[in-house]
This record gives structure tokens, C-alpha cells and sequence, in this order.
């Protein structure tokens, strides 16, 4: 357990360094969210409403999904592994006595610590702030819930962004790539708006699909639009299971692979 | 006569701020609201004069300044004292004139396009130098020709070896034929034979065109065989400056001598007679204080032992530079 | 005037090498090239796909009809696209100040500012123009039709849009200098890039209407330009304006960036 400790703490260690990086990620965030938040406002200022959501309920939407970035989507998991395929250190990670999943895991663990501790406060104040538009879940079994919701979602981002970096064992060069991923899952996470919007069928297929578990359904249930369901756990769990094996498959595959090149 | 001045640098000083980095979380998260700035004096009080043609080395372990000096040289730092002329510009003027006449070619940073063949690269430096047509099919024929890299330049970089892609930073520098050209570690990372072949290449060029050559290595094996004169920088400051001859008979306090035995001798039988620094059964080679030698050698000569051969020899460079560093 | 001549024949020739190399560059892994073209195209349709959805329960926002918006959307990708084909919407300087290639460049006898910014040029990004051209054409079918006048200030106009953006790209870059580690600052201007793709008439706030204006100019970047193609009445005011805040921009900037690479050159190693 210490030498996983150690990786958490090393990890925080390094992304202390980045200073103004936090400061300038807080203020970008923010500002992203002050355009939309002026979008919304301004349509239902004029007596307009998008779908069966209040104005309340799609700015809460967004300050979650403002919350989602700040915390989980800096994660760079699939870019790091991106880069140690390229540079062909991973091969050393077969000397770790320690394994590659865990180890990087360990790493995510350490930096979603350091956002938690860097963000929290401007956080806390942008929902002072905000506190007349959030929508606020009315018991407590909903927040244990929504606990249950993010702890399946933090996961599950892990291991999709996990399998995408390992991806760069086939495709060299992956920036691209990654950059592909990045945006098709934010979309079916429901990062560019709720995929309620979206006519049905489409919300048909995404029940079956890991991506609508990672954002629109925790935050589906914390604002109360999404009545809690035992499907909400069982197909994440179902999924982390499937994406675990997948992911230690692609790793030895790859490797291998990698081996033959003589690197 | 009198050659002209190339180089002319006076007093010159460069002190920068960094934030001190210590380990542990403690500090980690203190340097999170407050970060320490420390002041490090890399460059102090240098003055020196380089003559046109001169090819001259700066030499010196890691982080001892000579990078900063060249920069400063060059104009890509400001000095925070002091002053520089380069052909009798303020390099920090940059202004374009002045940029036109000289070269910097940094080993461990490249000015390559990474996945374009270098050919490209030099095209387009045809074009920000202003190098007529004429003059560029010249210049590169020739330095193809002499560098032996006619297959390459038509390869992707990240395709050639370090030595090639090397061969090709000089091309590329030399287009539009310098008169002043600074090279940083030019042979760093590179093999015994790849050093070699970039050496005997900047010989020739400055031989030939009378370039002004500064360059800086870590390696004492570039220095002593290119440069007639060095300048050891030390901890930002010049330990020494002249002719490669005056070092040795400044710093070698010592010669080597080296006694070939008809016969086996032990370490202890040897170790009466002087201070070893070389120990092969029956080859020793003693460390003796120059103005000793005659009555050292006396002494060995005079003892039990049967001896076939002596040999007398200056230190090598290596150690007479590792000398100046030790004091 | 001979010199100003023999100058200009200089810096094209430089420019046009520079394209050259950047396309072959682009183009020399062909796979990653297709996917980033791809990706490009995807995110475009994700954004029409917003306006799109939005308005299927609404018809206008902030007096904007949604072929209007179409308008602003378009010439938003017209702008972020030739940010990126020419100067890789200038990610490359902190690229060059963490990687220490800074230097290389400017020791080059031409103007640093010129040679920085078109260093680095991404031509997939050309997905970007196809699309916003395709949005503006039918914008314009469906709100007035093609009218010169309009369409030849629409695009005057628009090519102030790409200078203030350009230029206030060039001030926030500049910022690297100064705190060693500014590889966030591409984040945030991704975020303001972003932005733009919406009329600042959405923010009913003066306060923050003004900010969006003089300080962050997103205003001139699409949303005046969208309004000269798709409004039969011209706006003189902001057509000047836009002119001023040009020249403002422009030279503000270019003053910034050598002010920071003043102080960049005494400070660092």
C-alpha cells in the first residue's frame, strides 16, 4: 500500500510546480461558464425554455459539468500514457514491481487530490455565489447516491481514458487521436448540453454505453431530474468490470507488440 | 599587423532569479503561496578580446557559464553589467545587420524541422538570410561534399542519427556564410568517430574562410586538438585565458615518468621509489614535481632494481585541466 | 520605396516557405492528418448541433434568428481557422519558451513577431473554413441574399475579426514570459475562442457586454461581422469602431510582446 502512497504523493507533489496553471485553469473555466450561463439566462429572460428544464435546473447542469471539469476532465491519464509509449518509457514500467494500472491509477488518485485541495475554495465560492440558481437535492439518501454516482463515474473515467492512451500502442502518434476520443465522449457524456435534449432514441443507445454514466447521470440524479434506479449502479459496475479486463488485455497486446520493434 | 578585434567584452556580469525547489510536501504546498527567489551570479566579470580568425574554446564542467556567455555574446540575453561588442555591434540591440553576420548552432537544441527533410530547413534559412541562388548552391555543394552528407539531406531529421542531423545544424548555420559563429557543445552525446569527423570540419572552416570560431564543450578532447587558445571558465569566472601551451607550463606541476623493469616489481617495492599514478607489473609511471625530476630519476636509476628504459613525459591535458578546476 | 519593396519580396518568400514546410509537415503522417481533419469536422457539426437543438425550442436568442446565429457560428470557424492554419493559433510560443527554442528564433535576422507567429501552421484545421463557409452561404440565402456591398464589408470585417484576435492572442501569450510555466495559457484561449461563436447581444449585463467588447474583443471576431452580412441595415458605428480597435489591438499588442521579450531576455537563463 506505501509504494501506491508514495505514487498519490508524488503526483501531488508535481503538480504543485504548476502555480499559475491552476489559477489561469480556474479563471478559463469560469469564463467559459459566464458565456453560457448568459446564453441560457438570456433565452429565458425572454420568456423561453429549452426542453422540460428551468432556468435553475440547466445552470445547475452546467455548474456541475463547470465542477466535472475543474475536478475529473484535467485528468490527463490517456495523454501521460500517450507520452510514455512514445518516448518508450513505458518499458520500464515492466521493471516496476507495481502494476502499470494501478501504478497510473495511484498517479490520477494523487492528481484529482491536488484539484480537490487547489479547487475547492474558488468552487465553494462560485456556489455562493451562484446559490440562487442551484437546484439542491432535497434528501439525504440523494447525496449518498450521488456519492455512489461519482465514485462509479470517477472510475469509469478513468479506465475509458486508461484504454484511450493505451491506444497510442497501435496508432504512434496520438495526439489526434486523443483529441477524437476526447470529443466524442464528451458529447455522449452530455459535456456540450443535457442528452435529454436529444430525441429519444438517442438516449436509447447511451443507456447501454458507458459515456452517459460518467456526467449525465450523477448529476441527473443530484439536481432530481433522474429518479434513482438500481440500473444506475449495476451497468457502470458491469462496464468497470468489462473496461478492467479490456484495459489489462490492451496492455499486454500492446506491449508485446511494442517488444517486437526491440525498444 | 595588427588583426582586427572581433570580440571585445568588458566586465561583463549576469546574475538570474530562480525559485528554490526543496523536496517534500511541506515545501511543495508552501511554494504554492509563496515561492523563495533566489539570485545566481552565472556569469562574473568576464573581460576578453578575440582577434578575427581566432578559434577560440571555452571550456568548463556544466552550469559553469559558458552557455550564458555565448548568449550574452549573442544577444539573446540581456547582461545585467558589463559590455559586449561583436563586430562592433551591442548584440543586445539585435538588430538585424548584426544578426546576418554571425551563426549560433546549439548542440542540444535543434533548428531542424523534426519531420521534414533538412533540405527544407535550408531553404528556408536561404530565405531569412538573403542568400542569393548563386551563393547557396556554393555553399552547400561544398559543405555537402566535405561532410559527406549528400544522402542525407533529402531524409527526414528524425530519421538521421545524431551525428548526421549534427553535420546538417552546421549546414544550416553556414549557409549564408558567417563571420562570426558560436557553437555550444557542438559534439555532445556524439561517438568517438562522429566527433571527430564535426572536429576536423571546423577546423578546415575556419582554416579556410577565417571565421571566427567560439565554442564551448565540456569535452577537453575538442578543445586541445581545435583550439590554439582556451579559456577555462569556472563557477561564472575565467580561471585561465591563453595559448594551450601556457597552460601546461602554468598548471603541469608535475611530470610523468615512466620506468620499464627487466623483471616483475611488487606495489611496495615500487611505491619507495615515488608517487605512482600508473601500476602495471613491470611498467610504473611516477607523478614527480617538475624541478625534481633529475634528481628523482638519479635516485631510481641508483637503486637494486635493473631497468631497460625511462620515459619523461609533460601530464597529460586532462589532468592539468582537472588541476585548475581542483584549486 | 526600393527597400520597402526588396522587404515585402523578403518576408513572402520566408512566408511561403513557411506554408510549404508546414504542409508537408502536416501532411507527413497521412493517418493522423485524416483523424485530425475528422475531429475538426466533428466538433464543428457538435457546435452547429448545439444551435441546433437549442433552437428546436426556441426561435431566436437575444434578437438573434437562428440563421443569424448560423452567421455568427460561420464566421467564428472562418476566424478560428485561419488562426490555426496560419499560426497554430500561436500555441507554439510556449511551446518554443519551455522547449528553450525561443532562442534560435530570435537570432534570425527578421522580425521575431512575424517569424513566431507563422512558425507553426496547422492545415487540417482547413475543415474549419470549408464548414463556416458552407454555414455562411446559408445564412446569407435565408436571411438577405448576396449583396456586394454587404459581403465585401462582411469580409473587410472580418478580417479585422482575425488582427484583434490575433493580437490579443499575441498579448496573452506574451504573459509566458513572465511566469515560466504559462503552458495554461492555450486553455484559456481556447476557452475565449470559444466563446466568440455566440452574439455578445446575449449579454443583457452592460458591464459584462462591455468587457466582451473593449477587453476581451469577442464582439468584433464574429458577432459585428455576422450582423453586416445578415442585416439590411449597415452599421456604420461598429463597422469603424472595429477599424479603431484594430489598429488598437494590432500595435497595443506588438508593444506588449517585445515589452515581455525585453524582460525575458534579462531574467532568464
Amino acid at each position: 500500500m506505501s509504494k501506491y502512497l508514495a505514487v498519490v504523493s508524488n503526483s501531488v507533489k508535481k503538480s504543485l510546480v504548476y502555480r499559475a496553471n491552476t489559477f489561469i485553469m480556474v479563471v478559463s473555466t469560469f469564463f467559459s461558464f459566464v458565456v453560457l450561463f448568459y446564453f441560457w439566462s438570456s433565452i429565458y429572460g425572454q420568456g423561453n425554455k429549452i426542453g422540460t428544464y428551468t432556468l435553475a435546473e440547466i445552470i445547475s447542469y452546467y455548474i456541475f459539468l463547470t465542477i466535472f471539469e475543474l475536478l475529473v476532465m484535467g485528468d490527463g491519464t490517456a495523454w501521460s500514457i500517450g507520452d510514455e509509449i512514445k518516448s518508450g518509457q513505458i518499458t520500464s514500467s515492466i521493471l516496476r514491481p507495481i502494476k502499470y494500472l494501478e501504478y497510473k491509477f495511484s498517479q490520477s488518485i494523487g492528481s484529482l487530490l491536488f484539484r480537490l485541495m487547489i479547487f475547492s475554495l474558488p468552487i465553494i465560492g462560485a456556489l455562493l455565489l451562484l446559490r440562487d440558481y442551484l437546484v439542491a437535492p432535497g434528501s439525504l439518501m440523494v447525496y449518498a447516491f450521488f456519492a455512489l454516482g461519482a465514485i462509479m463515474s470517477y472510475a469509469l473515467y478513468f479506465l475509458v481514458f486508461y484504454i484511450v492512451g493505451l491506444i497510442s500502442f497501435w496508432t504512434g502518434d496520438s495526439y489526434g487521436f486523443f483529441f477524437a476520443a476526447f470529443v466524442v465522449i464528451n458529447f455522449m457524456q452530455g459535456g456540450l448540453f443535457p442528452l435529454d435534449l436529444l430525441p429519444k432514441w438517442f438516449l436509447m443507445v447511451g443507456n447501454f454505453l458507458p459515456f452517459k454514466y460518467l456526467f449525465f447521470v450523477p448529476v441527473g440524479i443530484v439536481t432530481g431530474r433522474l429518479v434513482f434506479d438500481y440500473t444506475f449502479v449495476l451497468i457502470p459496475v458491469l462496464w468497470c468490470v468489462a473496461l478492467y479486463f479490456i484495459a489489462n488485455l490492451l496492455y499486454k497486446k500492446g506491449l508485446k507488440k511494442y517488444e517486437g520493434y526491440g525498444i | 599587423m595588427k588583426k582586427k578585434i572581433i570580440v571585445e567584452v568588458k566586465n561583463l556580469c549576469k546574475t538570474y532569479e530562480y525559485v528554490e525547489k526543496k523536496p517534500g510536501m511541506k515545501y511543495s504546498l508552501k511554494n504554492l503561496f509563496a515561492s523563495e527567489k533566489k539570485q545566481k551570479e552565472a556569469v562574473k566579470n568576464i573581460s576578453l578580446k578575440i582577434e578575427e580568425g581566432e578559434l577560440i574554446g571555452f571550456l568548463g564542467p556544466n552550469g559553469a557559464g559558458k552557455t550564458t556567455t555565448l548568449k550574452m555574446l549573442s544577444g539573446v540575453l540581456t547582461p545585467t553589467s558589463g559590455t559586449v561588442k561583436v563586430l562592433g555591434y551591442e548584440p543586445i540591440k539585435r538588430q538585424n545587420e548584426y544578426k546576418m553576420q554571425f551563426a549560433f548552432v546549439m548542440g542540444q537544441k535543434s533548428q531542424l524541422w523534426w519531420d521534414l527533410p533538412p533540405m527544407e530547413s535550408f531553404l528556408l534559412n536561404k530565405k531569412i538570410y538573403e542568400v542569393s541562388d548563386q551563393d547557396f548552391k556554393k555553399n552547400l555543394d561544398e559543405m555537402i561534399e566535405v561532410l559527406d552528407v549528400g544522402e542525407i539531406v533529402n531524409k527526414q531529421v528524425r530519421q538521421l542519427s545524431l551525428g548526421e542531423r549534427m553535420k546538417c545544424e552546421l549546414i544550416a548555420a553556414l549557409l549564408h556564410n558567417p563571420k562570426v559563429l558560436f557553437l555550444d557543445e557542438p559534439t555532445i552525446g556524439l561517438d568517438v568517430v562522429a566527433q571527430k569527423k564535426i572536429r576536423d570540419f571546423i577546423k578546415k572552416y575556419n582554416k579556410e574562410r577565417k571565421t571566427t570560431i567560439i565554442l564551448t564543450s565540456h569535452y577537453m578532447e575538442d578543445i586541445s586538438q581545435l583550439c590554439k587558445r582556451i579559456v577555462i571558465i569556472d563557477l561564472g569566472k575565467i580561471v585561465f585565458d591563453g595559448q594551450l601551451e601556457d597552460l601546461v607550463s602554468k598548471y603541469a606541476t608535475n611530470k610523468k615518468v615512466t620506468i620499464f623493469f627487466d623483471q616483475k616489481i611488487t606495489r611496495q617495492d615500487a611505491e619507495k621509489l615515488g608517487k605512482i599514478c600508473q601500476f602495471e607489473s613491470n611498467k610504473v609511471s611516477f607523478d614527480v614535481p617538475r624541478l625534481n625530476v633529475k634528481d628523482a630519476v638519479a635516485e631510481i636509476l641508483s637503486s637494486d632494481f635493473s631497468i631497460s628504459d625511462i620515459e619523461i613525459d609533460e601530464e597529460d591535458v586532462e589532468s592539468i585541466i582537472r588541476n585548475v578546476f581542483t584549486k | 520605396m526600393k527597400d520597402m519593396v526588396y522587404k515585402f519580396k523578403k518576408y513572402l518568400a520566408i512566408f511561403l516557405q513557411l506554408q510549404k514546410i508546414n504542409v508537408m509537415r502536416r501532411t507527413a503522417y497521412p493517418v493522423a492528418f485524416l483523424v485530425g481533419f475528422g475531429t475538426v469536422f466533428l466538433t464543428m457539426f457538435l457546435n452547429i448541433l448545439f444551435i441546433k437543438v437549442n433552437f428546436s425550442y426556441i426561435t431566436s436568442v437575444a434578437g438573434w434568428s437562428f440563421y443569424q446565429v448560423l452567421a455568427v457560428l460561420g464566421s467564428y470557424m472562418i476566424v478560428e481557422g485561419l488562426m490555426w492554419i496560419f499560426f497554430s493559433q500561436l500555441n507554439p510560443i510556449n511551446r518554443h519558451i519551455i522547449e528553450g527554442t525561443l532562442d534560435g528564433i530570435l537570432l534570425k535576422p527578421v522580425d521575431n513577431q512575424f517569424l513566431v507567429s507563422f512558425w507553426r501552421g496547422d492545415y487540417e484545421d482547413f475543415a474549419r473554413i470549408i464548414t463556416g463557409g458552407a454555414l455562411l452561404l446559408t445564412a446569407m440565402k435565408n436571411t438577405i441574399g448576396f449583396d456586394l456591398l454587404h459581403f465585401c464589408l462582411f469580409l473587410l470585417l472580418l478580417f479585422f475579426g482575425v488582427l484583434i484576435f490575433y493580437s490579443f492572442n499575441l498579448a496573452i501569450r506574451s504573459i509566458s514570459f513572465w511566469i515560466t510555466e504559462g503552458s495554461g495559457l492555450w486553455i484559456f484561449m481556447e476557452r475565449v475562442v470559444n466563446s466568440s461563436q455566440f452574439p455578445v447581444d446575449i449579454y443583457y449585463s452592460k458591464i459584462v457586454r462591455g468587457i466582451f467588447t473593449f477587453v476581451v474583443p469577442l464582439a468584433f471576431v464574429a458577432t459585428v461581422p455576422a450582423k453586416i452580412l445578415t442585416n439590411i441595415a449597415i452599421d456604420w458605428k461598429f463597422a469603424v469602431l472595429s477599424f479603431a480597435m484594430t489598429l488598437f489591438f494590432f500595435f497595443g499588442s506588438r508593444w506588449f510582446w517585445k515589452f515581455s521579450l525585453g524582460h525575458y531576455s534579462s531574467a532568464s537563463s
